[in-house]
Formats: C-alpha cells, structure tokens, sequence
C-alpha cells in the first residue's frame, strides 16, 4: 500500500486516546488521511462515505459498539454488497481471552491489541502493511 | 436517484411489499434486505429515496439503521436524507411516540399493513 494516499479511520469513544492514536499515526504517515470516529454508528458512515484502508476499532462504545460495526461488514461482504476488504485493527480494553480470539477470527480484522495501546506494535504492524 | 429499499426479514411480506411498491412506482428500482445489516450497506450502496423499515427483525432491530443514519447527518458525515416508513407492530403510545420523533422517520404502518394507505405515503413521499 502506497503512504500518500493512505486513510486511517480511529473509531473510539475516549477523545484522548483517539487524539493519541491520531497523532501517533500523523507522525508516522503524516501524508495519510486520519478520520476520527467517536462511536461505531459515526465509524460506520465514514467507512461507506470514505472507505478507509486502515481501522482502529474500539469495541465498546456508546450508540453502537465495535461488535455491529464487525458484523455490518461481514454481511455486507457475505451478501456481495461490498467489494472492498479494509485491514482493522480492534484496540480494546476485553482480557477474556475467549472472546479476545473470537474477536481475531472475525471478518477483516487482520490484529487485535490490547488497551492500553503500546505504540511499538502498532506501527511494526503498519511497517508491514505500508512500504 | 429513483431507488427504493425494503427491509424486512420475511421473504413473503417482501415479495408482497416489492410487487406493490413496483406496481405504484413503476420508475423506481426496487432494492430488498432480509435483515438490517444488509439493509444498512444497501443504504449507503443504493441511497435510496425511500426505506420500507421492519422495525422487529432477529438479531438487531430497525433501530440500528435509524441511529447510524441519524448520526451521519447530525455529524454531517452523511449528506443525504433518506425518508424511512417504519412498518411495525406497536403497541404502546411510547413505542409511537419515540418512534415518530425520530429525524427520518416520515410515517409509522401498522403490520399487517393496510395497502391503500401505504399507496397513499408512497404517493406522497416519493411525490407521484
């Protein structure tokens, strides 16, 4: 994937943790978009409106959570209504490893890491993904 | 653009709501979902005019189409406005009321839905 012309979309209700999430990312990619969300059903319309490559998605939150957001995709695509298949990352605060792995197996969600975000493994994923 | 979008998990009420909504708005293409989820990426793929909204469907409810869409466009993420009949079976004055206070929702049918008065929101809804 190209650097320049790269979108990030930061769906997560807490405004410190995305302004963190966002300027991290701004530093590492500061030619990429960064489109911020504050909750899954915000998230939602800017994934259709502006289809983001890259998601960071947190699970809970108010209005609608990361869970409809995830299967809103995954039916989306099941039922060929959506061609494009982004790379999410789920940033959460779940410690049930059950549900942690039920996560990970989901549609599109490509790593899950755990609250709070240590920024080192963030970017070697995205060093692997962004030349 | 001239597109209409029912979501109903029931494959016969569709069927019956697509032939009668074809047979009054012959211009308009018709799109179906079986549940909200596909009815939500249908929505922001087709942007219909018009929604035809089942409101009790298993898993998530009409509900959830309402407050992504509702939120799209308080936030101004969205810019289009879709008008949505809720067709459900209520049964309190609150359900009611919460319902026909939402920003777009334009009418509330009962199930099952009387025809002619359904002839005549989509009359004047999609301004036949």
């Amino acid at each position: 994937m190209n650097k320049k012309k790269f979108r990030f979309l930061i769906v997560e209700d807490d405004e410190m943790i995305r302004l963190i999430h966002k300027d991290f990312l701004g530093e590492l990619y500061p030619d990429s978009e960064i489109i911020e969300a504050e909750n899954g059903a915000q998230g939602i319309c800017h994934y259709f409106e502006s289809h983001p490559h890259i998601i960071l998605l947190d699970m809970m939150m108010p209005i609608m959570g990361g869970e409809a957001f995830l299967d809103i995709l995954e039916e989306g695509h099941r039922s060929k209504i959506l061609n494009k298949k982004p790379k999410i990352i789920v940033v959460t605060a779940i410690k049930d490893v059950k549900e942690l792995m039920s996560i990970g197996k989901r549609f599109a969600v490509e790593a899950v890491i755990s609250k709070p975000l240590v920024q080192n493994q963030l970017k070697s994923l995205l060093e692997d993904w962004i030349s | 653009m001239n597109n209409v979008l029912i979501i109903e998990d029931e494959a016969v009420t569709r069927m019956m709501y697509k032939s009668y909504v074809q047979k009054i708005a012959p211009e308009y293409d018709i799109f179906e979902a079986s549940n909200i989820l596909q009815g939500i990426c249908l929505c922001f793929d087709r942007h219909p005019q018009l929604i035809l909204l089942d409101m009790i469907m298993p898993t998530y409810s009409g509900k959830l189409i309402i407050d992504i869409l509702e939120e799209g466009i308080k936030h101004k993420i969205i810019s289009y406005k879709p008008k949505i009949i809720v067709i459900s079976a209520i049964e309190t004055v609150e359900e009611l009321t919460s319902l026909t206070q939402r920003l777009l929702v334009s009418s509330v049918m009962p199930k099952p839905l009387p025809f002619d008065t359904l002839a005549e929101i989509l009359t004047l809804h999609l301004k036949l």
